[in-house]
């Protein structure tokens, strides 16, 4: 007989997911009267979370990290398996170093796939998620980031899914760090919450099927670019 | 007892009860048991290990390449693991060699302090009677140089391919009631806590695994510069002592290898609190078997529980 123990490792085929989210001065705006974007961006993250902890197998294989830029770029919420994932609340303050948090994200993501290489896990492609409500403030940062964003993408080593936040954002801009076929997609901040479910749906059910598989993006936004 | 002596019996010796000389002669000889459990009590501690065979070894036609020594002087203790490289020949003689030759040494150095109560490595120790005083750390370097004296070459030739002989990491640890350390070269992990109620853990304080670029690449005390590699981490009033290989380090340790995970350490502990017996050495043994484990992690799991009454 032994002691009871968790002897049980995490040893699922694991699909990183970067979520890169705007916590600028601008998001202070109201949006369709239903409050400020940082409000309810914070609680769609709170409803992300959620929903992809209510999958058992998804909660096991879906990894995330939240980078913030607001002023700057940092970790919100650093790698953790859904599982273990807590929502951060994302601060108001600042401009929007875009540049900069698509590199953070580029740099974690690659520690992240050294780390499962290491551990002898199996991953999908790495999936990097962009929002913004405004325009890019770090200029040739941003230019040569964006850039660096596409070739990965066309290297096949990550898939970004562009997304611009109400009426204020710049879809074109955005369309720089993209392939020429992937869209960008416009939403309101009022409904973050479909939005951040399609991505849990999305993420959920790409986690258990072949790279890429994607859903409908239904009710909650439309491609602009 | 004479009679008892195998060798007069006119039977030949397992090759799992060789002298360090004979192993250290005969290599290729040696042949660990596939598991092993051994409890230690004096004084205020007592320190249960066991070492298990992992099932990629046992597919792979390997012996169990991990051991573990301890010791306990008064109300000091002292206790070392080593993970034999599965890239070297003889990585079970380098392993059993480490350990053992590191913890005697310390037990000499112990059993020559002048304090019982606190360990602290910056303090100065005598090796040997006659010896100068040196600092801890130089004793922990010491040792290691005499193991890698013992285990020379280093490189040989099997079957036409030159290959390393020895490899081994090594996690020890030296703890008085007041204060104590981790030495540690390579990956494995040391953790020392702070818990007066077996199985709640107070402050903790981890020597955690160093790795190269890939954490299938490590440290082993026969490269050269290895002194670069070790690693010295104090701490003060625990009496919970817990050293592993890199075969247990995946139940206990979080990915970020800096914290502890939830439900491993703290039900070992809460069990072996109230057995510190051969009984419950023989439980970690039987724990460290389990399905789980075994269908999880398929390295050889060694580790090592100690305890302080207080």
């Amino acid at each position: 007989m032994s002691i009871e123990v968790d002897g049980k490792i995490n040893r699922e085929e694991r699909l990183p997911c970067v979520l890169i989210v705007d916590g600028s001065d601008s998001m202070s705006a109201n949006s369709d009267n239903a409050g400020r974007a940082i409000d309810l961006l914070n609680q769609a993250l709170v409803v992300f979370q959620q929903d992809l902890q209510s999958d058992e197998i998804a909660s096991l294989r879906v990894q995330v990290l939240v980078v913030r830029v607001g002023g700057i770029a940092d970790v919100a919420a650093d790698w953790a398996d859904a599982i273990n994932f807590a929502a951060p609340t994302i601060a108001l303050g600042g401009g929007t170093p875009l540049g900069a948090g698509i590199d953070l994200a580029l740099s974690k993501i690659d520690q992240q796939l050294d780390m499962l290489k290491a551990k002898g896990i199996k991953r999908k492609k790495p999936w990097i998620f962009l929002m913004t409500d405004g325009q890019p403030t770090d200029g040739q940062e941003w230019e040569d980031a964006a850039a660096r964003l596409r070739q990965a993408q066309l290297d096949g080593k990550v898939l970004a899914f562009p997304i611009a936040i109400g009426s204020g954002s710049s879809p074109q801009e955005l369309k720089k760090a993209v392939p020429p076929e992937r869209p960008v997609v416009q939403v309101e901040a009022a409904k973050f919450k479909e939005m951040f479910k399609f991505i849990s749906y999305s993420s959920r059910s790409a986690s258990k099927g072949p790279e890429g598989a994607q859903q409908d993006m239904g009710m909650w936004g439309k491609v602009v670019a | 007892m004479l009679w008892g002596w195998p060798s007069m019996l006119g039977k030949r010796r397992k090759s799992s009860d060789m002298t360090e000389a004979e192993m250290l002669k005969a290599p290729e000889r040696y042949a660990p048991a596939p598991s092993r459990f051994e409890c230690v009590t004096r004084g205020g501690w007592a320190s249960l290990g066991a070492s298990v065979i992992g099932p990629s070894h046992e597919s792979d036609s390997l012996v169990r390449q991990d051991e573990f020594a301890h010791n306990i002087v008064g109300d000091l203790y002292v206790a070392a693991i080593a993970d034999g490289m599965g890239s070297a020949a003889f990585a079970q003689v380098g392993a059993a060699t480490c350990c053992r030759h590191v913890v005697a040494r310390i037990k000499e150095a112990l059993g020559l302090a002048s304090s019982a109560r606190a360990i602290d490595p910056a303090a100065s120790v005598r090796m040997d009677k006659d010896a100068e005083p040196i600092p801890w750390a130089r004793v922990i370097a010491q040792a290691i140089l005499e193991v890698r004296a013992k285990l020379q070459p280093t490189h040989g030739k099997i079957n036409g391919v030159t290959r390393p002989l020895f490899d081994t990491t090594l996690v020890g640890v030296v703890a008085s009631p007041e204060s104590g350390f981790f030495f540690h070269v390579g990956d494995g992990c040391g953790v020392a806590v702070a818990a007066p109620e077996p199985g709640t853990f107070g402050d903790i304080v981890i020597s955690p695994p160093e790795n190269g670029e890939f954490s299938n690449v490590t440290f082993p005390i026969t490269m050269d510069g290895f002194e670069k590699h070790l690693r010295i981490t104090p701490f003060s009033r625990a009496n919970l002592i817990f050293l592993m290989t890199d075969g247990v380090t995946p139940f206990s340790l979080e990915s970020d290898e800096r914290t502890l995970r939830p439900r491993f350490l703290q039900p070992i502990d809460a069990h072996l609190a109230g057995v510190r017996s051969a009984k419950g050495a023989e439980k970690l043994r039987d724990t460290l078997n389990s399905a789980d484990l075994r269908q999880s992690e398929g390295d050889d799991k060694t580790l090592v529980w100690a305890r302080r009454r207080p």
